[in-house]
């Protein structure tokens, strides 16, 4: 009882940070970001602030002043050789960074105020100095999470479970599926890893890369996760970048699945009684059943935030805007982003998302989907400005178009 | 009209974002809440709110946020 209430009163404490709506609140128990308004943070105690100066604006209207989020891509080593791996991620990668400058990098993230970490890779697993950058973020205040194959050093992830605030292990498929997706059979290891992490903490999920082949056996995973008393499912779409360019059109839901996937998520996570978080890309996928904006706006549910929610870092230390996307131009390394961050023209398309074309223009959703997701609107249009082209949306519009007489 | 004056004056819960994300890939969302709609997020909204609030007192916030980038330590008393 000593133990629950001491964690309990851990869970309250709290970091506010200023924003230009009002402030962002951090609650470790639950774990939440909480946006409040600035008669909110008023009554907490903020009298003033500079980001102040302006008229209160919507969450969104103009990007926060640090990342929420930011995802360190540690490393691109990596063993396991997956077709679709959007690093793609080898054996043998070169010129990446030590600790030293990861650890300059949290002093920089931290600064800034940001609150999680997402360590992924490569496999970040391999790594030996992991934990201590992991104790580093701790202690700087940054709650770090990991991804992992689950494939390799089990043992230092175990040793380290405690530290991390979520991980998750990639799980595409079960049994032979796995192999499918992946291009080779990891299913039974990964899923050992899972059962041992499982004893180690409950902060445990799976990522699962949703594609075409595996999409009509999330109800079986969800039943796995289930199982395994995973506390979350979270599903990730199959993006055009690294391996995955070269795979994309062969592995991509279809428009049939992208219409059916919201209501085959919550059919699946009610059926389950399950957690479900789903990526960034999905929000077209979402808007198309027209969910409440009201809701979605309360729960934080947005699409392309890259640049602005989050932001990422290839292992070489470039800034990218997310971890699929190109390194911006004139964009600095991430130990060093505070400066590039303020700048106006800073990550390009992701944060000029309101200069939109139609559809997207006239779209309800379009201040909360921002246009879908830029890497794929890059790899099928040649052009990360353009609507997302799996868009429900986009495509009905696209549609529409072709059958429409020819003016005379 | 007292109500919503106290509600101005003691500010709004705008959004929550739940969980944290280990994906190091794009920021996920929990779409579990879409399930129960925005009554059950009503309910949510006052206890997340009432936690943020625990606890805290002005003396505990940093007086120079003019000066603080965008970070303030609320310690817990």
């Amino acid at each position: 009882m000593r133990t629950w209430l001491r964690r309990k009163r851990r869970g309250l404490e709290r970091r506010l940070r200023i924003e230009h709506f009002g402030a962002i609140a951090q609650l470790s128990w639950p774990r939440a970001l909480v946006f409040l308004d600035r008669d909110f943070a008023r009554s907490l105690g903020v009298n003033s602030s500079k980001h102040w100066d302006e008229d209160e604006q919507e969450v969104g209207a103009r990007p926060l002043v640090a990342p929420l989020e930011a995802h360190l891509q540690i490393t691109n080593r990596c063993d396991a050789g997956c077709q679709g791996c959007y690093t793609a991620a080898t054996p043998n990668a070169q010129r990446e960074w030590p600790v030293e400058r990861w650890k300059a990098t949290i002093d920089e993230l931290a600064e800034m105020g940001v609150f999680h970490l997402a360590l992924g890779g490569g496999e970040s697993a391999d790594l030996p100095w992991l934990g201590e950058l992991v104790q580093y973020a701790r202690d700087k205040g940054l709650v770090p999470n990991l991804t992992t194959s689950g494939l390799s050093s089990l043992a230092r992830v175990l040793q380290l479970a405690p530290l991390f605030g979520q991980i998750n292990v990639s799980i595409d498929g079960l049994g032979d599926e796995y192999a499918r997706v992946r291009g080779f059979d990891g299913f039974a290891q990964a899923d050992a890893a899972l059962l041992e992490l499982r004893k180690r903490t409950k902060n445990v999920g799976i990522n699962v890369v949703v594609t075409r082949h595996n999409f009509s056996s999330l109800d079986k995973i969800f039943s796995y996760a289930k199982r395994r008393r995973l506390n979350e499912v979270e599903l990730l779409r199959f993006k055009p970048a690294g391996r995955g360019i070269s795979t994309f059109s062969e592995m991509t839901c279809s428009d049939m699945q992208h219409r059916a996937f919201l209501p085959t998520v919550l059919a699946g996570a009610k059926r389950h009684r399950l957690r479900v978080r789903v990526d960034c890309s999905y929000m077209p996928m979402l808007a198309h059943h027209k969910p409440s904006r009201e809701l979605l706006a309360r729960l934080s549910v947005y699409g392309c935030t890259g640049g602005d929610f989050l932001i990422g870092a290839k292992a070489t230390g470039q800034v990218t805007a997310c971890s699929f996307a190109q390194p911006p131009k004139d964009g600095p390394n991430v130990d060093t982003l505070k400066d590039y961050w303020r700048r106006d023209d800073a990550f390009g398309a992701f944060r000029d998302w309101h200069n939109a074309e139609q559809p997207c223009a006239s779209c309800d959703y379009h201040a909360l989907c921002r246009g879908g997701c830029r890497v794929v609107s890059r790899h099928l249009c040649g052009d990360e400005t353009k609507p997302d082209p799996e868009c429900p949306r986009v495509v009905d519009a696209r549609d529409k178009r072709k059958t429409l007489p020819l003016a005379t | 009209m007292m109500g919503s004056m106290l509600r101005r004056k003691r500010g709004r819960v705008l959004a929550v974002k739940w969980g944290l994300n280990p994906n190091s890939s794009s920021l996920g969302v929990d779409v579990t809440f879409l399930l129960v709609g925005a009554a059950a997020l009503s309910v949510a909204t006052p206890f997340v709110s009432a936690l943020v609030r625990l606890r805290a007192s002005k003396r505990d916030v940093k007086s120079n946020s003019n000066e603080s980038p965008t970070d303030e330590n609320l310690a817990s008393s």
